[in-house]
């Protein structure tokens, strides 16, 4: 069978069709959405994308002060849903879910189509 | 710290702009309108429409050369202003590539285009991608329509990247390789050298 080329579109739809995971977005380090699937109940994607941004700015910030190199991911946990980041490139791929029970899920799915993500962009 | 452009949008829809006699706005160093979106749309596809098909091509480079003479020189007189200094500038940290953040945002701001940076390679090419822009607006086309992003874009990679203002023109090109007007997701622009 041919090897259909996929977009980075295709992969923000794999990511947002993973169990657990409301939304992904792909946002420059100033905040802009480059590309985004699926919907947040409390709030909307350039809100994400904005929040996502400024936290890894901070953390990036972090890194550099500490001599600790730079971010490979971030989680944090609310009571009303779940944030992950990974970098993509000089980009950041933010991801909502619902809560951390399907954390694990999520990681292992990511794992491989982060790259695959940071390749097409 | 960097640009952050939602911070940009939120201070620049702040400001209260009021037009002169002549329908003019002195704001961010340069005088800008405000013209319903339909007005610029129907005035560039009257003109099209009225062009033989041999000359179409010609005409569509005219239109982005406007845009980029345009974009040039009043691209110049916003990053320079008041305005510009007072909401972006404390927040640029990375140079050239934060200023072109900070363009952007004003670019969204003003209504023109949400639209921003994808990829940079600095001074030498960048993508940009616009989520919603006025020339997307109206009837579906077979031929990508955003001459003014297109003038635009190449315009600031060469305020930023080219020789100091005003002897850097002609250095950049930018190609539309994506349109919503076409039917995709999203307009996207790449900026490359000449």
């Amino acid at each position: 069978m041919a090897d259909i080329a996929r977009s980075s579109t295709d992969i923000l739809k794999e990511i947002s069709g993973i169990k657990g995971v409301n939304a992904v977005v792909v946002v420059g380090r100033d905040g802009f959405v480059i590309e985004s699937n699926g919907h947040m109940a409390n709030s909307n994607l350039d809100m994400l994308g904005a929040a996502v941004a400024s936290a890894i700015n901070g953390i990036s910030e972090m890194g550099k002060e500490l001599s600790v190199g730079t971010y490979s991911d971030l989680f944090v946990n609310y009571k009303q849903a779940m944030i992950m980041c990974f970098p993509v490139g000089d980009a950041i791929c933010g991801i909502a879910g619902e809560d951390s029970s399907t954390l694990g899920l999520i990681r292992h799915k990511t794992q491989k189509l982060i790259p695959e993500l940071e390749r097409l962009l | 710290m960097t640009v952050m452009r939602d911070k940009v949008v939120k201070d620049l829809v702040d400001i209260t702009v009021k037009s002169d006699q002549d329908g003019l706005i002195p704001n961010f160093n340069v005088l800008v309108n405000q013209l319903p979106t339909t007005f610029w749309n129907s005035f560039a596809e009257r003109m099209l429409a009225a062009a033989p098909p041999e000359r179409r091509e010609a005409l569509e480079k005219a239109l982005v050369q406007c845009a980029y003479e345009c974009g040039y020189h009043t691209g110049y007189g916003i990053i320079t202003s008041e305005e510009f200094k007072a909401v972006v500038m404390p927040m640029v940290t990375e140079g050239a590539k934060d200023v072109l953040r900070g363009a952007y945002a004003v670019f969204t701001a003003w209504g023109w285009a949400k639209s921003g940076i994808m990829q940079i390679h600095e001074g030498e090419r960048m993508t940009i991608r616009a989520s919603d822009y006025y020339e997307a607006d109206g009837s579906k086309s077979d031929r990508k329509r955003a001459y003014m992003v297109r003038g635009i874009s190449a315009a600031f990679f060469e305020l930023a990247y080219s020789d100091p203002y005003p002897n850097g023109m002609n250095k950049f090109r930018c190609e539309q390789t994506k349109g919503i007007e076409c039917g995709d997701a999203f307009g996207e622009f790449v900026v490359t050298k000449m």
